[in-house]
Formats: C-alpha cells, sequence, structure tokens
C-alpha cells in the first residue's frame, strides 16, 4: 500500500475554478460533478505529468469518448508532449516536425513498434490495443524520451504544469482513482484510493512518492541535432 | 591514400538524399607572448606560440576548415566523414575521422552500438562540438589537447547500453591497429593546451632536440611523429564504462594499451608502448552550471630495455587533470579551467630530460551567432617546467600568456 496522501476538502484554491465550477454545476447539477486534484510530491513540489485516471467500483454503460486524434509529436529532437493519456484502442498520430528524421521506437510490453519518420510533415499512426505504459525512445536522438498511458478508464487526465488536473461531469458512484507517474519511487505500485463522487464537486490533493531526480527529455545541445 | 578512398566511394555509394555535408571554419586571431610554439620548432605549450625573442605574437589567420559528411546508408547503418584543411600542419588536408556505425532499434533495455574506422576512442568530455570542437574553449585541456594530437584509432568499437531505473550503464571495447608512435609528443614535447587535430596522414613536429634527431648517438627518432601509423602489427585494445545517471551527473573511465612493441621501428617511426587510464566526472548544477573534471595517467616506453632494469631507452611516466566549471545564459556562455600536468623521466635524464611539470589557466566566453555560428574568446596562461628546453636556448620555466578570439562558422 502506497504511503500516498489525500486530503478532500471543499475549499477551492483558485478563483478560476469557481468560476469554471459554477457553470459547471448550473449546467449538470444533480447529474454529475467535477474532480479537482492538486498533485504534488513528498517535498511538496509540484507534479506535472502525471497521469489520474478514475475507474467505477459499479456496473454501468461507458460511451467511448469524443473521437479526437492525439498527437505524439517531434519537434526540435523532442517529443512533444512528455506524457500523454489515450484510452485503449485509440490511434496515436507522430507528425515530424523537424526538417531531419526520426526513428521512435517502443519495447513496452504494451506495444512493441517503431516507425521511420523521414522528414518534416511526415505522420504515422500506431493504434494502442493493450493497456499499459508505453515508453518511447528515438534511435537517432538518444536525448528524446516520452511517455504514453493507454488506459480503459472512462476518465482520464495528465497534471498539468500547476499540478492540477480536472475531470469534469464525473457521474456519481464510487470509484478508484489512481494516479502513475514517470518517476514514481515503485515502479509497478501506483498510487490508488477509493473515492465517492456525490453530487458536489470534490476538490483534492494527492501526494506522490517521487524520486528526487526522474528521468527527463533534455533539449539536444545546440546545433547538435 | 585512405582521404581519397573514403572520398571517392562515399558520394558513390550515397543515394540521393541521404547524404548531408556540413561545413565548419574557424577563423582565429591569436596574440602570445612566451616562447615559440611547439608547431614552430619550439617546445611551447600553445598552438600559436610567441616570437624567438618572447615578443607578443600577433596572427589573423585561418585556423582550419572542416567538411562533415553524414551518409544514413540505412536505418540502422551511419557513415561520418570528417575532412579537416589546417595550414598550420605539415600535412594540410586530412581524414580527422571516417567511420560506420550500426545500431539497430532496441528490442529490449539493452541497445548495442558497433562502429568501424578512424575514430576517436571517446576520452574527451570537451569536444562535443562540431569538427570534434569545445563549446567551453578554444583549447582544449592538457589530456583533450593530447587526445587530438596523437590518440586516434583504426579499428572497432563494441558498446553495449543499458537503460535502468537509475540511469544508464554502457560498457564498451575496442580492438584497434595504426596508433603506435602514440607517446612520442608527451615524451620529447610534454603536454599542451591548444587544439590541433592530427589525421590519418599527419606528420607533427618535434623540436630538434640533441637527444633526438636521424643522426643521434642515442635513438634515432626523427623531428616528427606519425602518430596515426601501423609499427608493429599487433593489435592494441581498450575498454571502458560509462554511468550516466539520472540525478545529473556522469562517471566513467577507460584504459588505453596500444600494446606497441618498443624496439619495432618502421618508416623512422617505433612502435611507442603506450597505456593509461582516463577517469572523469560531469556534473550539471542548476542554473545551467556544468563542471567537468578529467583525470589521466599512464606510461609510455621506446626503444630497448636497459640491461638487468625495468625501465626502457625511452621511459616516461605521465599524468594530467583538469576541473572546468561552465555556465550558459541564452547566447551566452561563461568558462574557467584549471589545468594540471606532469611527465616523470625513469631513463637516461642526464642526456635525455623529458621531466616535466606545469599548470594552466583558461577563461573563455562565447556568444552564440545567428544560425549555428559561435564567436568565441579565450585568455590562456600556461606556466610549466620542462629542463630539456635549456638543450634549445631557453630557460627551463616559461609562462605563455595567449589571447584568441575564434569565429566558428558552421552551415
Ligand atoms: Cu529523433
Amino acid at each position: 500500500m502506497s504511503r500516498l496522501l489525500i486530503n478532500t476538502y471543499f475549499a477551492v484554491p483558485v478563483q478560476f475554478f469557481v468560476v469554471l465550477g459554477l457553470t459547471i454545476s448550473m449546467a449538470f447539477s444533480a447529474q454529475a460533478s467535477d474532480l479537482r486534484l492538486a498533485v504534488n510530491d513528498t517535498k511538496g513540489r509540484i507534479s506535472q505529468y502525471a497521469v489520474v485516471t478514475l475507474k467505477p467500483l459499479f456496473e454501468g454503460n461507458w460511451p467511448t469518448p469524443i473521437a479526437h486524434s492525439p498527437q505524439m509529436k517531434q519537434q526540435g529532437a523532442m517529443f512533444t508532449p512528455f506524457v500523454m493519456a489515450v484510452k485503449v484502442n485509440t490511434s496515436v498520430k507522430f507528425p515530424n516536425l523537424d526538417e531531419f528524421r526520426h526513428q521512435v521506437y517502443s519495447y513496452s510490453k504494451a506495444k512493441k513498434f517503431k516507425l521511420r519518420l523521414y522528414g518534416k510533415d511526415e505522420s504515422k499512426e500506431v493504434a494502442f490495443d493493450k493497456v499499459g505504459i508505453i515508453s518511447l525512445g528515438c534511435n537517432i536522438h538518444d536525448n528524446m524520451l516520452a511517455y504514453i498511458s493507454v488506459t480503459d478508464a472512462p476518465y482520464f487526465v495528465v497534471t498539468d504544469s500547476a499540478g492540477f488536473a480536472e475531470i469534469l461531469n464525473v457521474r456519481p458512484g464510487k470509484y478508484q482513482l489512481s494516479i502513475w507517474h514517470p518517476n514514481q519511487k515503485n515502479r509497478k505500485q501506483n498510487f490508488t484510493q477509493p473515492i465517492t463522487i456525490a453530487t458536489d464537486d470534490v476538490v483534492m490533493n494527492a501526494t506522490l512518492e517521487l524520486r528526487r531526480v526522474g528521468r527527463k527529455q533534455k533539449p539536444p545541445e545546440d546545433g547538435n541535432y | 591514400m585512405l582521404h581519397l578512398l573514403l572520398l571517392s566511394v562515399f558520394p558513390l555509394l550515397a543515394e540521393a538524399g541521404s547524404l548531408s555535408n556540413e561545413f565548419y571554419i574557424d577563423s582565429r586571431f591569436t596574440t602570445s607572448t612566451g616562447e615559440p610554439g611547439w608547431l614552430d620548432g619550439g617546445l611551447g605549450k600553445s598552438r600559436f606560440g610567441g616570437d624567438v625573442d618572447g615578443e607578443s605574437n600577433d596572427h589573423f589567420h585561418l585556423a582550419e576548415l572542416a567538411i562533415l559528411t553524414q551518409w544514413e546508408v540505412s536505418w540502422d547503418l551511419k557513415g561520418f566523414l570528417h575532412l579537416q584543411y589546417d595550414p598550420g600542419q605539415t600535412v594540410k588536408e586530412d581524414v580527422i575521422e571516417g567511420y560506420f556505425i550500426y545500431q539497430p532499434v532496441p528490442q529490449s533495455d539493452f541497445t548495442f552500438r558497433f562502429k568501424t574506422g578512424l575514430f576517436f576512442p571517446s576520452i574527451s568530455r570537451e569536444n562535443t562540438g562540431p569538427a570534434w570542437s569545445s563549446p567551453y574553449t578554444i583549447s582544449s585541456s592538457a589530456i583533450n589537447s593530447w587526445v587530438g594530437e596523437e590518440i586516434r584509432v583504426v579499428g572497432f568499437e563494441f558498446k553495449i547500453i543499458r537503460e535502468g531505473e537509475m540511469g544508464n550503464l554502457a560498457i564498451s571495447a575496442s580492438a584497434f591497429g595504426f596508433n603506435d608512435p602514440t607517446g612520442t609528443l608527451l615524451a620529447y614535447r610534454g603536454w599542451s593546451i591548444g587544439d590541433v587535430k592530427a589525421g590519418a596522414r599527419s606528420q607533427l613536429p618535434l623540436a630538434e632536440l640533441p637527444a633526438i634527431g636521424l643522426d643521434s648517438s642515442f635513438v634515432p627518432q626523427p623531428y616528427w611523429v606519425d602518430p596515426v601509423k601501423e609499427v608493429d602489427n599487433k593489435i592494441g585494445y581498450y575498454f571502458a564504462l560509462d554511468w550516466k545517471s539520472h540525478q545529473p551527473i556522469e562517471i566513467g573511465f577507460l584504459y588505453y594499451n596500444n600494446r606497441g612493441d618498443p624496439d619495432v621501428v618502421e618508416d623512422y617511426q617505433y612502435a611507442w608502448g603506450t597505456e593509461f587510464f582516463n577517469f572523469y566526472i560531469e556534473i550539471e548544477l542548476p542554473k545551467k552550471v556544468t563542471v567537468i573534471s578529467q583525470y589521466s595517467l599512464g606510461s609510455t616506453i621506446m626503444g630497448g630495455q636497459i640491461a638487468g632494469t625495468q625501465t626502457w631507452d625511452v621511459d616516461v611516466d605521465y599524468s594530467a587533470g583538469f576541473i572546468l566549471g561552465s555556465k550558459k545564459a541564452g547566447r551566452y556562455r561563461v568558462s574557467v579551467r584549471y589545468d594540471w600536468f606532469d611527465t616523470d623521466d625513469n631513463s637516461h635524464v642526464l642526456i635525455d630530460n623529458n621531466n616535466e611539470n606545469g599548470s594552466a589557466v583558461t577563461f573563455a566566453v562565447s556568444m552564440q551567432l545567428r544560425k549555428k555560428d559561435l564567436l568565441i574568446a579565450e585568455y590562456l596562461i600556461i606556466d610549466s617546467y620542462h629542463p630539456a628546453r635549456t638543450t634549445i636556448g631557453y630557460l627551463a620555466q616559461q609562462e605563455t600568456k595567449a589571447f584568441q578570439m575564434s569565429y566558428r562558422f558552421f552551415r
């Protein structure tokens, strides 16, 4: 069991949330509520790139989310975004915005592949058909690194640069909240916590045990592509 | 011959689009005081030294021009060719590096990399820029100046990199030839602080010391060295271990042994028995501050074994180290380096004194210009004690001060 700490409270820390929360709660009152989460590590540092998922602990029909085509870009010998979450069976586009080649690969269990991206505007797609974490590399640029989290949860989101995540219009009920971070200390053990969503919005805080310095995608040295 | 072969084979075999060329031009202004440089017949430590009378010597010149060709043969196989024009060398056009890398896409946490051709063993932590330049300073540290001048191998290198939770661990091993005369410069000239890069055909000068020369009664070493040459037909080797932590720290070591047979001579060039260790640590601190340190120690022998001893006619132990701190701020970079170096002669000191010790301080400021061009200025002070200087009319203790400004054009 991870030593993660959750404080549930109803204070809203940012004004922005008040406005947004009001709008949404007016529209969906009594049917759905929002979950807002601030993620940090045990030293109190903001945790960007945490993948937050909500899995229902009850039966129900879950419509497939609106199709969007997520993009894992190659730009300036870097992947963007560094962490992406997608629903299982989603096709992710790999557009190359650089003038030069990339050779993107994964040897993760959930999806092994290699993609050859010749040059600018070349784009390829990979369908991720298994749940799991995929780590991406490039065989030409050692510095390139990114993660795709493939999930079957109906709700998922990645924390932003302020360590915030929000999931809107969550159906009331009991859920398992799970958080994965590329630099979590115990790679096998995600942060988990059962939570109940009732008619009120939930604002909470999660503390992850992260490595002091984790794997990062470094920008390439100047002129050294 | 080698360069002609590579030059003609590269474009012929290449498909359109898989070849890319880059040009690197280093225009240099130098003013330096002290004894004449080692390329001008002296025992000076910098690439461009002072006048014979110790007066300052101003040069405005082309330091080098390089053509860097990358050839993507296939996704797993790449070729790289580095040609140089250096007007200050005896052989002006030369091949500095020319090799192929085969690296299949990883199927597990292990990456396998196979390299073959003419290349630098990965010793230098400074020379990471285009055409083996340093982004920190104009003149490399004593250790890496020597690597540029004398350490080049023709052979194979096999590297295994393991990606782990805490970082990457790499093991490399190499078998090579064509690096037998290595050690000559350290013994007869001592260390230097500069940026001379030898190539496949290079012939680098030695000062006309009474202890050497083809008609010397001691050992018939001519006043030059061909660093990239096979003499004894024995295979040398090196191996290295590198640890790159996800914490911003990298450490590693390399052991090199050319297994030179010190008795064998070909075309006036001895096979020097040269071996050394190199250790490094590199730390990325917050606010774009980098700290790099290297330390090398080794020995070189040449000629016959002296009866009843474990020493050879030329038998020199050597060591050198540096610590470099650098900070980047936008387009600017400021670097400071302290070097110390030493050679310790074990034989015939009375007639052929190859002892030396010294230190150097280097300050450099650089500015990134449009595209990939770099303007870099450096102030260098080298202090050294080298008794063999007295045999060619200089004081054993010398101080060289040099200011250099370089415009590095890179497209
Ligand atoms: Cu790439």
